[in-house]
């Protein structure tokens, strides 16, 4: 589909003035309803400084990020298949993100008005080596806007490993989009780590044609009120969609996994797993939409969201979405919450293994879960802060 | 000095009496087994002795070698030496079959001060009294329990049980949904386990599993109360004419 010609410059700018004009959700909006922002529509912040920018590394594939500053681009080194550019620099890029940005969307406005330039990249191979993202933050009252535009040619394919960390009581809004053609795929590990202090509201958008796969598998273990918004386009047929999500709240956290499947496309398939667990007083919400329009015949839309609640102060919402309009289709959802399993509990403690580890290995064995098939480094890497959360409070 | 000494025992489920005035005595190397009808508290019986949370002790002392496990949980009883191998072994998806075996010993082996036992050796021992219980290792590699046939589940507890190398084990319904030749590995499995000074509590409905393990004492249980004990013979009587004398007394 051609889009217009929409240079980053302007972009930004009509971004600007619907921010000026719309400025942060409120309570009644719809899709905000379970997440309380007070805390960030009450803090005025800075956008970052521009001069301080991520440092080179000697990896391949390896971008980084300051307070949502990409290094210059001619500092990094990439792989043969990898071509990265400022976004300002590919008009075609930019004006695809500018089709892209759902209407109204406070988050992507707020990121966009605010953003200095993003990069564009370009995937034309299949890329071994994955690429990684790595978001340092720092300082009080700094915004972050990163804004990253992927386009993956037909049959490419590639890792990323995209991991946010750091501290500061700042916002971080990093706004992806990734364009897959034919046959691409793509396998995006996501790692939301940040300090206790820290908000992340992230959208990721993600755009599939024909045969493509985009396997989607996300931790969020850090942050006091992390959202983490994907909206996906099945454009064309036998495109299929994973998103799995791994959530961690504790103290007053607020945990959001905000979904949208648009299946505009027959015999696309996707397939939405998370697995949460919540304690103190920590909330949590999962709204995932699918929509399957009249022509998108022989869909399969799957979508499972399992809460732990180990605190009776804590609190999860699911809202589950499903909108069909074809009449050919296996559209399925299910949702649970609960507590720990005292049978399970008992049958490990009747063994000799105290209360607290044996607590520990149930609530591992239904968070790895998620992330179990994956091969490698992938998956060694989301268990990581799986199990560190773990180690570090429950008890 | 006697094993394990069960005395004056009342429990209660919420306000409900299941347990009332239970007395046994079982000293080291004797196999005894408790009989009873369904709802007589065999399980509650089990779970009590085993620590388990829900069940309230309103009288009465549990000993294991001389010291009472009252106070204790679950998991310090099971370190002082108590197993309960289960009616209904649990399913525990996620959790690996080899950590969880690793996880149990090394627990019981701190306890003991001893240090964690090594990876690879234990690997070795888990197969070797894996195979002798006819336990294949595809069954290890796999989560706990999860998609484990009933007689298959029943095999895993005692390949537990042998790992665990407990002072006193309790078999509650260990012959349920056995067939003949998994009850007899099962048995097997048990008897192999009778060293010199270990104490066995089998829990039973049925007198079949007790022509594998033979008991030295028999215990009839009905209404929370052992109502008559004898020898192996009283399982035999119990076969032949049922329980309902023994409910009727009770």
């Amino acid at each position: 589909m051609p889009h217009d010609v929409v240079s980053f410059e302007r972009l930004a700018a009509d971004a600007a003035s619907r921010y000026a004009d719309n400025g942060w959700p409120g309570s009644k909006d719809e899709a905000w309803r379970f997440t309380n922002i007070n805390a960030i529509r009450k803090t005025t912040f800075l956008p970052a400084d521009t001069a301080i920018t991520g440092s080179s590394s000697s990896e391949n594939n390896f971008i980084h990020f300051i307070n949502g500053i990409h290094q210059p681009v001619d500092n990094i080194s990439f792989n043969d298949g990898v071509l990265c550019q400022k976004l300002s620099e590919n008009a075609a890029l930019s004006s695809a993100l500018a089709a892209a940005i759902p209407q109204g969307h406070h988050v992507a406005d707020f990121a966009l008005a605010h953003a200095s330039d993003g990069l564009a990249i370009t995937i034309d191979q299949v890329v071994d080596n994955p690429l990684q993202l790595i978001f340092d933050y720092s300082g009080d009252g700094i915004s972050s806007h990163a804004v990253v535009v992927f386009k993956l040619l037909p049959g490419a394919e590639l890792t990323i490993l995209e991991e946010h960390k750091g501290g500061g009581a700042g916002l971080s809004a990093p706004v992806m989009l990734f364009c897959l053609e034919e046959g691409a795929k793509l396998h995006h590990a996501r790692r939301l780590i940040e300090s206790d202090q820290r908000y992340h509201l992230g959208l990721n958008l993600v755009q599939q044609k024909s045969k493509s796969v985009y396997s989607g598998d996300m931790v969020m273990a850090g942050g006091d009120i992390t959202r983490s918004e994907t909206q996906v386009s099945l454009m064309e047929a036998d495109a299929q969609s994973y998103l799995n999500a791994v959530y961690l709240g504790r103290d007053a956290q607020m945990r959001d996994v905000t979904s949208r499947i648009d299946h505009d496309a027959p015999d696309c398939q996707s397939f939405q797993r998370i697995h949460g667990v919540l304690d103190n007083q920590s909330k949590a919400v999962f709204q995932g939409k699918v929509k399957v329009k009249r022509y998108a015949q022989k869909t399969d839309g799957n979508q499972m969201s399992r809460t732990l609640i180990l605190s009776r102060d804590a609190e999860a919402n699911t809202k589950p979405e499903l909108e069909i309009y074809a009449d050919d289709v296996t559209c399925s959802h299910g949702a649970t919450i609960g507590e720990l399993d005292s049978d399970q509990l008992f049958y490990l403690m009747s063994r000799g293994i105290g209360c607290d580890e044996a607590r520990q290995m149930l609530i591992e064995a239904f968070l790895v879960d998620v992330v179990d098939a994956l091969d490698d480094p992938k998956r060694e890497w989301l268990i990581e802060p799986i199990e560190h959360w773990i180690k570090t409070r429950v008890s | 000095m006697p094993l394990l000494e069960i005395e004056n025992l009342h429990a209660s489920i919420g306000d409900k009496p299941i347990l009332k005035d239970i007395n046994l005595t079982i000293n080291p190397s004797e196999i005894h087994a408790i009989m009873g009808p369904n709802g007589s508290g065999k399980s509650t019986l089990s779970y009590v002795l085993a620590g388990r949370d829900g069940y309230e002790v309103t009288n009465g002392d549990i000993r294991l070698d001389g010291v009472s496990v009252m106070e204790m949980e679950a998991d310090e009883r099971a370190r002082a030496g108590l197993f309960l191998a289960f009616q209904y072994p649990v399913e525990l998806p996620g959790v690996g079959g080899m950590s969880f075996l690793r996880g149990a010993v090394n627990a019981r082996r701190i306890e003991a001060g001893l240090d964690e036992i090594d990876h690879i050796a234990f690997v070795k021992t888990v197969r070797e009294a894996a195979n002798k219980l006819g336990i294949k290792d595809d069954m290890l590699k796999r989560a706990v329990n999860v998609g484990f046939s009933g007689g298959e589940k029943k095999r895993y507890e005692i390949l537990q049980m042998a790992l665990l190398e407990p002072k006193m084990a309790i078999l509650d319904e260990t012959d349920s949904g056995l067939d003949v030749d998994a009850l007899r590995i099962v048995s097997e499995g048990v008897n192999a386990l009778k060293t010199d000074d270990i104490g066995v509590l089998v829990i039973t409905h049925y007198q079949r599993l007790l022509d594998y393990i033979i008991p030295d004492h028999v215990h009839i249980l009905a209404d929370g109360k052992i109502v008559k004990s004898g020898d192996k013979t009283l399982a035999l009587e119990v076969e032949k004419s049922g329980y309902g004398e023994f409910t009727n007394a009770a």
